[in-house]
């Protein structure tokens, strides 16, 4: 009987493409759309686990634009320490759609630069950057200036890229009532003073995400009308959760909503890829093998599974420069690395669980 | 009273200085002095191993045990204040924090290969060792006045905790902190042959007029450690 399944590949079943094969024989989980070449450049940012996907384009041989690279001198233990090279600009992590918004919003002029600070013990921190400096700036000026000076390099990032890789984690935000900024992390964690007048909790709708992203993408696509896009959505649950409900329960919540809004852009959007770390790492086939105990962290062969999934679909491309293999040559950056490698701010969050 | 046995230990750089001792000054004897050194694209490998100077291309006696000496002279990479000021700056130029400008001089010193050995020295000896920059190349067009020569002069002596920054003596520099050509023609590389024939410069490596003046600039900063001001020449 003829029907549309009918001669379908392999992988259009789940007998054959997942029921019959030892999961690490798993294959053609992606098919990307794009025709990728080494000599693209590429951008990466959101949340922590975009920070494996920059590493791993770099040691395979991939253009990874750093647009607001470490200063001549500092070492790469501290240039980590100080945020730099962990993602395309000195952002820190972008995990919401809302704030990538708000990052593009600044970079194409059409949002002004807050002038909100956070002041503790005498140093300062960026509210929208808290942890690029661990022991804050020496002042409010110096302050403006490294934002103004990441923001410049996140239009470049723009401007420059042919791929800008996005990795969405989170739907729950802290927003500033008065202003209307939000922040990547609620005040009172990592620095800042929380108060309940001024700053609101949003858990983000499939709408908000949605739009949220199209209007980044508009406005960068503003700045850089051949820019594309490659979206995933991060495997790595929630550290905490303010929505009243179990943070597992969170987790699958908001990962199902930017799941969602990833595929839904991806289907309409020509210039819109989705690459699936979330479902590598997340589907019961895995078994919950690339977590470490603390089933949040990805561990280092969850990482490279990811990894090697993405290119080894971008090898299979019939037109598409090869990557190379990652040369682990001593002092270079292994293509991935155990979970406490990663610069994350949501972990501080870890620290109030069981607090008074 | 027993000579004090110190050990110099760098890259070609050590090639004026041992050159300008086998010459000899008056003075000099007050001390017995080795040396050890690697090329610069060689001197990363140099290690300490069962308590012996190893990996070496050169040296200017027998192999010691680290132990019998009593001061140790690093003379490699250990960044110039031109260097460091010049990072300095481009790291203020791209809006870079104060604490990030700083830390870009202090890992300058201790991502060394003078630092590493200096601490390898010190943990094997208890002593601590006194270090020279590298040489500024003579064409540098990086300019410093007194005050901010000065200045970075500090920072690297903080970055090096217990060692001790031996600075190059003023003489070496013009007005602005650029090396004298005169220092540089005929430079001598590591184990004393002449870099450039006819008595060139190969604009690195100082010849034995600078190295005098490195070795007088060591050896003072060390007569005030072994209280020998007064057999100094």
């Amino acid at each position: 009987m003829n029907n549309p399944y009918v001669g379908l590949e392999d992988r259009a079943f789940w007998k054959l493409a997942v029921a019959s094969r030892s999961l690490f024989d798993l294959t053609d989980l992606w098919k990307p759309k794009f025709d990728l070449k080494t000599s693209d450049q590429f951008v990466t940012f959101g949340s922590c686990f975009a920070q494996h996907i920059g590493r791993a384009l770099a040691a395979r041989g991939f253009a990874w634009f750093n647009g607001e690279p470490a200063p001549r001198g500092l070492s790469a233990s501290s240039a980590k320490t100080f945020n730099y090279n962990v993602f395309s600009a000195r952002t820190g992590n972008i995990y919401t759609t809302s704030i990538l918004a708000q990052w593009v919003g600044w970079a194409a002029g059409v949002l002004s630069l807050p002038e909100e600070s956070w002041e503790t013990d005498g140093r300062f921190y960026d509210p929208f950057r808290p942890a690029v400096e661990p022991d804050g700036f020496d002042s409010v000026e110096e302050m403006q200036v490294s934002r103004a000076v990441a923001v410049a390099a996140f239009k470049t990032c723009i401007e420059k890229a042919d791929y800008f890789v996005f990795t969405l984690g989170l739907t729950e935000s802290w927003r500033n009532i008065e202003t209307g900024y939000e922040y990547p992390m609620c005040p009172g964690t990592v620095a800042g003073v929380f108060d309940e007048r001024t700053h609101a909790f949003d858990n983000h709708t499939v709408m908000d995400v949605l739009t949220n992203l199209e209007t980044a993408m508009d406005q960068m696509k503003v700045l850089n009308p051949n820019l594309r896009f490659i979206l995933t959505v991060s495997p790595v649950p929630l550290t905490a959760t303010k929505s009243g409900g179990h943070v597992m329960v969170a987790t699958m919540e908001s990962k199902s909503v930017l799941r969602a809004v990833a595929g839904q852009l991806s289907r309409q959007r020509p210039d819109v890829d989705y690459f699936p770390s979330y479902e590598i790492i997340n589907s019961p086939v895995t078994k919950a093998v690339f977590f470490e105990p603390n089933q949040r962290d990805v561990n280092p062969r969850g990482v490279d599974f990811v990894m090697d999934n993405f290119f080894s679909a971008v090898s299979a491309q019939p037109t598409s420069a090869k990557p190379v293999k990652p040369k682990p040559a001593s002092g270079a950056e292994p293509v991935a690395s155990a979970a406490d490698d990663v610069v994350c701010e949501e972990e501080l969050l870890q620290a109030f669980g069981g607090a008074a | 009273m027993t000579i004090p046995k110190l050990c110099v230990l760098g890259s070609s750089y050590i090639g004026a200085v041992f050159s300008a001792y086998k010459m000899g000054a008056p003075g000099d004897d007050r001390y017995e002095i080795d040396f050890y050194g690697h090329s610069n694209g060689g001197f990363p490998k140099v290690d300490v191993i069962d308590g012996h100077i190893r990996n070496v291309r050169f040296r200017s006696s027998a192999s010691l045990d680290v132990r019998s000496y009593d001061a140790f002279i690093v003379y490699a990479d250990l960044p110039s204040p031109q260097d460091i000021h010049k990072a300095m700056a481009m790291a203020v130029n791209a809006g870079c924090s104060l604490q990030v400008v700083a830390r870009v001089a202090t890992d300058m010193v201790r991502e060394s290969n003078a630092y590493r050995l200096a601490e390898l020295l010190k943990a094997l000896t208890g002593k601590a060792a006194l270090l020279v920059s590298a040489n500024v190349v003579s064409t540098t067009t990086i300019k410093m006045d007194d005050a901010r020569f000065k200045n970075v002069q500090a920072i690297i002596q903080q970055a090096l905790g217990d060692h001790d920054y031996v600075p190059f003596p003023r003489v070496l520099f013009d007005d602005l902190h650029r090396p004298l050509g005169e220092f540089y023609r005929g430079s001598v590389l590591l184990t004393g042959e002449k870099a450039v024939e006819n008595a060139g410069h190969d604009y690195h490596h100082m010849n034995e007029k600078g190295g005098r003046e490195v070795l007088d600039a060591v050896l003072r900063h060390l007569d005030l450690k072994f209280d020998l001001q007064s057999q100094a020449a």
